[in-house]
């Protein structure tokens, strides 16, 4: 398959490194040449310095025949007008947007949009880890928890 | 009207005053602590030093109830999301209305159907007849539908029409009209024999078609 990963961070180089040691053609876009240093030492695909939503990088880096965008840039508003131009103006089948915010990533997903809402995700990643179960403050005294 | 303004620079500012000068119920998000505090001072409580496109923030600033979002933040992908996120929030109750800075990503968005979404055009219309004077905000903006622009133009010394009035200027057969004029910090009303003067601000409507021309009235005369 063929994916454009948009911001080369950590999350942005992880994800895109990934794609291509599993074989897939990535092209990643980052405005700082230097990101690209966090792509691991195999990546065989392509680089471009550009803007996430500057439709000439686009087009350079190949969206109009991408199966995914991935916008993992630090700033979620980036991210969201990357994936919706992504689908409305490429019809790119799938567009995917790291959101940090909880709220933004719900309600954006609400109007059809696919996000990964990181800040959501570590939480209960970490609810998880501890694995303690609810405390309830009236909870039933002889059970004394 | 209760409504939240997206961003406490230069515009942000000016149009919270003009819209408490008129008895609205105002907040302001800016989210860089200097300019929040700076706003602060002059209009009290009134600011909320966060971020609007915060989901938290828009709500605890009252989206919830809000009739008009107003996103002049400086950043144009920040004010499109601000301006989705307050319709998604606020179930479509809200009214939303931005800027766009750069000239390059309106076409952008364009191709997105964000006009849809960011009802300018009514709303700007709607004050343009109620004659409140949104002049920092609406110069910036591009009624496409209906083919119309609104421009500030700056009347040059020796222009045609430094001295003149709208009469004299026959604005209106040249596909433009004069809402405000802008002197000296205040806002004038104009009437057809208002005399403009070198330095003085306008905000036309114009016919997109006609703007050019309708600028060469406000340039100054260029030696041959």
């Amino acid at each position: 398959m063929y994916a454009i990963v948009i911001g080369c961070g950590r999350a942005g180089a992880e994800i895109a490194s990934r794609l291509c040691e599993q074989g897939h053609s990535v092209v990643v876009i980052d405005r700082d040449r230097a990101a690209f240093h966090r792509l691991s030492d195999g990546f065989a695909g392509t680089t471009i310095v550009g803007h996430a939503i500057d439709e000439d990088c686009l087009v350079s880096a190949g969206i109009e025949r991408a199966d995914a965008v991935i916008a993992t840039t630090y700033g979620d508003n980036s991210n969201l007008i990357a994936v919706q131009l992504a689908r409305k103006r490429f019809k790119v089948k799938r567009a995917i947007a790291r959101v940090k915010d909880s709220v933004r990533a719900s309600a954006f997903e609400r109007l059809g949009f696919e996000t990964i809402p990181s800040t959501t995700i570590v939480g209960d990643a970490f609810e998880q880890a501890l694995g303690w179960e609810p405390h309830l403050p009236n909870g039933d005294p002889e059970n004394g928890s | 009207m209760f409504v939240i303004i997206a961003g406490g620079g230069k515009v942000g500012g000016q149009l919270a005053r003009d819209l408490m000068a008129e008895r609205h119920e105002v907040v302001v998000m800016e989210s860089n602590p200097g300019k929040a505090r700076a706003l602060q001072d002059e209009i009290g409580d009134a600011v909320v030093p966060h971020d609007a496109s915060e989901g938290r923030w828009l709500i605890d600033a009252g989206i919830g109830r809000a009739d008009l979002l107003i996103a002049v933040t400086g950043d144009d992908e920040d004010n499109i999301v601000i301006c989705q996120l307050g319709q998604a929030l606020s179930e479509g109750r809200a009214r939303t209305i931005t800027r766009i800075n750069n000239p390059k990503n309106s076409d952008t968005f364009r191709t997105l159907g964000i006009e849809a979404i960011v009802n300018a055009t009514d709303l700007v219309m709607t004050m343009i007849e109620r004659d409140v004077s949104v002049a920092p905000v609406v110069h910036l903006m591009r009624l496409r539908s209906a083919g119309l622009e609104l421009v500030e133009m700056t009347v040059a010394e020796g222009s045609a029409a430094d001295g003149s009035t709208p009469e004299e200027l026959r604005l209106p057969e040249q596909g433009g009209r004069i809402s405000v004029i802008l002197r000296n910090g205040e806002a004038v009303l104009p009437s057809p024999t208002t005399r403009l003067h070198a330095g003085d601000s306008v905000v036309l409507v114009a016919q997109t078609e006609f703007e050019e021309a309708l600028g060469r009235q406000f340039a100054a005369p260029t030696i041959v």
